[in-house]
């Protein structure tokens, strides 16, 4: 800076002040009274553009943008007039203009020098300064912009609980104009009830912000500013350098409209759904009822002498009823389901016995369906185990009979057991049912376990079923703590699976696993399985090994006799599995070549295993020295008591199936021909309780109430009275206590059956003097328990009258018998010739092998045995009418019980035997050849035959149904009853109206008969 | 067709059990023909005598009632003898649809014996 000035002194505070005005940070101008720039400093050359000679000296206009310049020269004069320190054009934007012509903004601060009369002038660069003013101003346009267009009202609050700002949608929602809120409490938006808790909840939100919805969990409202309420949500985001925070609210009445109707809607189709499901299983009652009386009473009529179409009737009302029954059960079920009224229970239990009660059920329906069925269970079941068996059982037997009813004739099922799990005393089982049925795609699978749905619709009418089945299943298995899923492809059968867990009361020990004693008998031996199913010869194999058996397969009857022929010399099979039915050579033709086999040294003892009932089968190897047979499905008990049967083992073991069937059995054998006096006012109870008890083989009297009672009882004898309670003219209890009052009844058991069995019954019947006490629903094991306790038969008695529908047997036909009186032993059966049929059939059984037994009874010194044996045959000889057997039987009795020596009884022996021998061949001709005589002897009527056959066939070929009327006609045909069987399936379809299939079957009659 | 013979009846029902109570209902009247499937109908109308009615079950598996009765409709030979409908579908849709099919009427079950003799009756009277 360059000052003109005279001295020394004068210099230096020139230059003291040119540096002072350097050092502002502005651009300054001196300017005098014309607007010329005297003095400027650095900043004004930089910020201007300029040298300092090319400013100084110029007029200050020159610094103006052009067109401000004329009108500042009259402004500058104005200054100069009447100046003060001011800033310069207040209110008015303020440019300047570079050398380059380049302008920007400024504030222009003005001093005047006034005894100079110049100006001081800092000019300020203020467009940064602008622009982020303006930056500021947009960007609050741009939040205003931003608040107003979200739909929910906004709102920033400050820490006093002051309204610093709103948007649009605050005074749309709540109605006020927005000078009427800002600066406003914000508990003016509140119900009156929050506000004063609000206060409080605002100074904790300041103290401990962040972002986060408000009075989470409770509902909250707002109030309009016409005092309508309404809820809301409320979001907050704290702004913490203003100690302010910022409000969403979101009117929610739509919503929670919604929500209330949603709610309301579930909760009404909740309640209404368990109503219906609560009435279904109170209609429970109700509906079995008169399903019991359906099913009893076209049982019994079943029972009764009816005629073809009748007993054709009858018998669809009953299948009818009972699948109606299965029906309603499934129904119920799985209301109760749905109620949550289905309880689980937790009995011991063994899986064994599930198995075994399965197998009776699925094994007849798969037999004639034609299907093979297996079971195969691990070797270390735990034995007891503690769930609801019952429950188990009816999702088996469900997954059962599905796969029964989706397989077509000539497949497999089988159930397989595992253990998959074993912890402390749990153990969780999968079972498994694997058909070879007609498979699902994935599609079908997805809503399989739905309630209502079958895989496909239309697989529905073709199969039927209510499509409950699985939804039950599922429920029951998840219920139970499982799961259940199925695997499966359409065309290659299905896979249903389902886990479940037990409690383990005890571990294998007993039983099929306690078996080591027993297995000792069984570890050297060799064992040969012969079955054409590879599944089936699987399953038993790993069977016969867990027992440690050496075993090998065979797949066909030829193929077994080659294997025992390479292994006769060494190391020979002891004994054969053998199936019946196998194509080829069959189980029964296989065994009786294995027993005619010379070359065998030791002839391997075989088991006949077979689907089809034991008796068919023993009837078929009634010439075998088969030593046992199986049943299909096989289980591990049943098939270590086959074999140790078969050996001979002479384990003491109860058998496990045996003990299970038995039980009843027993207590029925005991009651044989009791006559019972069955007192009972409900006319079904009466007669089901009277079919029950008559078709084991006891008589009944029917008494209507008490009085009716003591009036039989000094008519007839009995054994023993069943006495309803309630009844009326006299009740059980009178009747009891008028029975005891007579001396002679002191001891007569009389049994109680009441409806209602509620603690203290018992009791009550007891203290009146009746024995014991049957709970009604008869449980028919446990009724006939009770019954075998107290009551004893007299003796024999007449057999009843519900046999007289079978065919009639002429007693003249059992004349031609060799050794047997059968009039004498007419008179015994009192007349009865079914009886005495079923007498002969049974002599001929037990007694077959006596002389074997008696003599090696005698040969090893056992006389009580061999007596018991004699007093045996003596006893049923008598009862036949072999009187002569009696006699012979009596001497030997005779000589066993003085204890003759066994060479002395042996040498008596011959003429026994003889006779014993005499009459079994008689018998067996009796009963086995009688049917085929006809056919032997020619007697069959071919032309006759032909003839009806032939008219069948045209009224078939026309599908008229009065073919039916014909089936009598071929009854009659004489000689007819060797084609029984094929008839009666002729019947069969003619009565489905499948009138294809009963074309083919009279072509088979033909072929069968040679026509 | 001779006058002393009765009108032939066909029924055409999968379950058994309904073919009984039909014919019980129906023999005395009618003489009665019987199939268990659609097929086997279809096979049997072609010959003659041909039923003066048919009874026809909707549900039945493999070929419906519908699709039997269309096939009745759509043959010359057999468009004339007259269609009712005999089903547990107890629904107005499938009624009119049978209808719509050619049918002559609709019966629901469970059969009520009088009115089903009544309805078969009318419609054999009005066809001869």
């Amino acid at each position: 800076m360059e000052v003109n000035t005279g001295n020394e002194s004068l210099i230096k505070c020139d230059n003291y002040i040119a540096n002072i005005i350097d050092s502002t940070p502005d651009p300054l101008f001196v300017i005098d009274r014309s607007g010329h720039i005297l003095i400027t400093n650095n900043q004004a050359l930089i910020e201007f553009g300029y040298t300092e000679k090319e400013l100084v000296g110029q007029k200050v206009e020159i610094l103006l943008p052009k067109e401000l310049r004329g009108k500042h020269v009259n402004l500058r004069d104005e200054f100069f007039n009447n100046g003060s320190v001011r800033t310069m054009g207040e209110g008015l934007e303020l440019y300047a203009e570079r050398k380059n012509g380049e302008h920007f903004s400024v504030e222009v601060c003005l001093s005047p020098i006034v005894k100079e009369k110049q100006v001081i002038a800092v000019v300020r660069n203020i467009s940064k300064r602008k622009e982020s003013e303006r930056l500021i101003q947009v960007r609050d346009k741009y939040i205003t912009a931003l608040m107003n267009s979200t739909p929910d009202p906004m709102l920033v609050v400050n820490k006093q609980g002051e309204i610093v700002l709103i948007n649009h949608q605050m005074q749309v929602v709540f109605g006020y104009e927005e000078k009427e809120l800002i600066g406003q409490k914000v508990e003016l938006l509140l119900p009156k009830e929050l506000l004063h808790s609000h206060v409080k909840l605002r100074d904790q939100f300041f103290e401990n912000s962040s972002v986060r919805s408000m009075g989470e969990g409770s509902e909250l409202y707002a109030v309009k500013k016409n005092g309508n309420k309404f809820p809301v949500e409320i979001s907050l985001s704290p702004v913490p350098e203003e100690k302010q925070v910022i409000a969403v609210i979101r009117d929610i009445t739509k919503r929670k409209s919604i929500d209330i109707a949603l709610a309301d809607a579930a909760e009404k189709s909740r309640a209404s759904n368990k109503a219906k499901s609560e009435f279904l299983a109170n209609m429970s009652h109700e509906i079995r009822t008169p399903m019991n009386a359906i099913i009893g009473m076209s049982y019994l009529a079943l029972q009764t002498k009816l005629n073809r179409k009748q007993h054709n009737y009858i018998q669809k009302v009953h299948r009818s009823g009972e699948s109606l029954l299965g029906i309603i059960n499934d129904i119920l079920d799985f209301s109760k389901i749905e109620a949550g009224k289905l309880e689980m229970e937790n009995v011991e239990f063994q899986l064994e016995d599930i198995f075994v009660n399965l197998a009776n059920l699925l094994g007849l329906k798969a037999e004639e369906k034609g299907l093979e069925l297996m079971f195969n269970l691990p070797s270390k079941i735990p034995y007891l185990l503690i769930g609801d068996s019952l429950r188990l059982g009816q999702i088996l037997i469900n997954l059962g009979n599905n796969a029964v009813k989706f397989t077509e004739a000539g497949g497999d099922i089988s159930i397989k057991v595992r253990v998959l799990e074993e912890k402390d005393n749990k153990s969780l089982f999968q079972f498994s049912v694997k058909d070879s049925g007609i498979g699902m795609s994935a599609e079908q699978q997805g809503n399989l376990f739905q309630s209502f749905t079958q895989a496909d619709s239309s697989t529905s009418r073709k199969y039927g079923g209510t499509g409950l089945g699985l939804a039950i299943s599922k429920n029951l298995v998840q219920l139970m703590g499982g799961e259940i899923w199925v695997d499966s492809q359409l065309g290659e059968g299905s896979t249903f699976n389902f886990t479940v867990e037990f409690d383990v009361v005890s571990k294998p020990e007993t039983d099929i696993n306690n078996i080591d004693s027993e297995l000792l008998d069984l570890k050297d031996m060799r064992v040969l399985i012969v079955d054409d199913n590879a599944m089936a010869r699987e399953i038993l194999t790993e069977m016969t090994n867990s027992f440690g058996i050496r075993v090998e397969q065979a797949a066909s009857g030829s193929e077994a006799i080659d294997l025992l022929n390479q292994s006769a010399h060494e190391d020979p099979y002891q004994l054969v599995l053998m199936d019946w039915k196998m194509p080829g050579i069959d189980g029964i033709a296989t065994a009786k070549s294995i027993e005619n086999n010379s070359q065998l040294k030791n002839t391997p003892k075989v088991i006949m295993v077979t689907a089809y009932g034991q008796d068919e089968a023993s009837n078929a190897g009634k010439d075998l020295k088969i030593k046992s047979y199986l049943t299909k499905p096989v289980t591990q008990s049943t098939l270590l008591e086959a074999i140790l049967l078969a050996i001979g083992s002479n384990s003491h073991r109860i058998k496990h199936s045996e003990h299970q069937k038995n039980k009843s059995s027993l207590d029925i054998a005991k009651l044989q021909g009791a006559h019972i006096l069955l007192v009972e006012d409900n006319e079904i109870n009466q007669e089901l309780a009277k079919e029950l008890l008559e078709s084991n083989g006891m008589l009944v009297t029917l008494a209507n109430n008490g009085l009716q009672a003591l009036n039989q009882l000094k008519l007839n004898t009995f054994d023993g009275i069943l006495m309803d309670c309630q009844m009326p003219v006299m009740d059980g209890f009178e009747a009891t206590k008028a029975i005891r009052a007579q001396s002679k009844y002191t001891s007569l058991p009389i049994i109680a059956m009441t409806a209602n069995a509620m603690v203290g019954d018992k009791e009550k019947v007891m203290s009146v003097g009746m024995n014991d006490h049957i709970a009604k629903p008869i449980d028919v094991a446990k009724m006939f328990k009770v019954m075998a306790k107290w009551i004893k038969p007299s003796g024999y008695q007449k057999e009843s009258d519900v046999r007289n529908n079978e065919l009639e047997i002429s007693s003249e036909s059992f004349t031609s018998l060799y050794g047997i009186d059968s009039e004498a032993g007419l008179k015994i059966t009192q007349g009865n010739t079914h009886l005495y049929n079923k007498l002969l059939m049974k002599f001929k059984e037990s007694q077959r092998d006596f002389i074997e037994q008696f003599i090696s009874a005698l040969e090893s010194n056992d006389h009580s045995a061999a007596e018991f044996l004699v007093h045996t045959l003596k006893g049923v000889s008598g009862n036949i009418g072999a009187t002569t057997l009696y006699e012979y039987a009596d001497h030997l009795e005779f000589q066993c019980r003085e204890k003759l020596n066994k060479e002395e009884i042996l040498s008596t022996i011959t003429q026994p035997q003889m006779e014993l021998s005499h009459i079994l061949d008689s018998l067996d001709k009796f009963f086995n050849k009688n049917q085929t005589v006809a056919l032997e002897q020619g007697r069959l009527d071919k032309e006759k035959l032909n003839a009806l056959l032939d008219e069948c066939n045209v009224l078939l070929e026309d599908c008229d149904p009065d073919v039916a009327d014909l089936l009598p006609q071929l009854y009659q045909v004489e000689g007819i009853i060797i084609l029984e069987k094929l008839l009666m399936l002729l019947s069969k379809s003619i009565e489905a109206y499948d009138f294809d299939e009963a074309l083919a079957i009279i072509e088979a009659v033909k072929k069968e008969a040679n026509l | 067709m001779d006058i002393s013979e009765k009108p032939i009846i066909l029924i055409v029902d999968d379950t058994p059990e309904n073919i009984d109570i039909l014919r019980s209902i129906l023999h005395e009247k009618y003489k009665i023909k019987a199939v268990l499937n659609g097929k086997k109908a279809l096979q049997l109308v072609d010959k003659k005598p041909q039923p003066s009615l048919i009874l026809l079950d909707i549900m039945m598996p493999d070929m419906d009632g519908y699709e039997v009765c269309k096939k009745l409709k759509q043959n010359p030979s057999t468009e004339k003898i007259p269609v009712i409908f005999i089903s547990a579908k107890n629904q107005n849709d499938d009624k009119d649809k049978g209808l719509a099919l050619g049918a002559v009427d609709y019966i629901a079950k469970p059969i009520i014996p009088s009115a089903t003799l009544e309805k078969i009756h009318q419609h054999i009277l009005v066809n001869h």
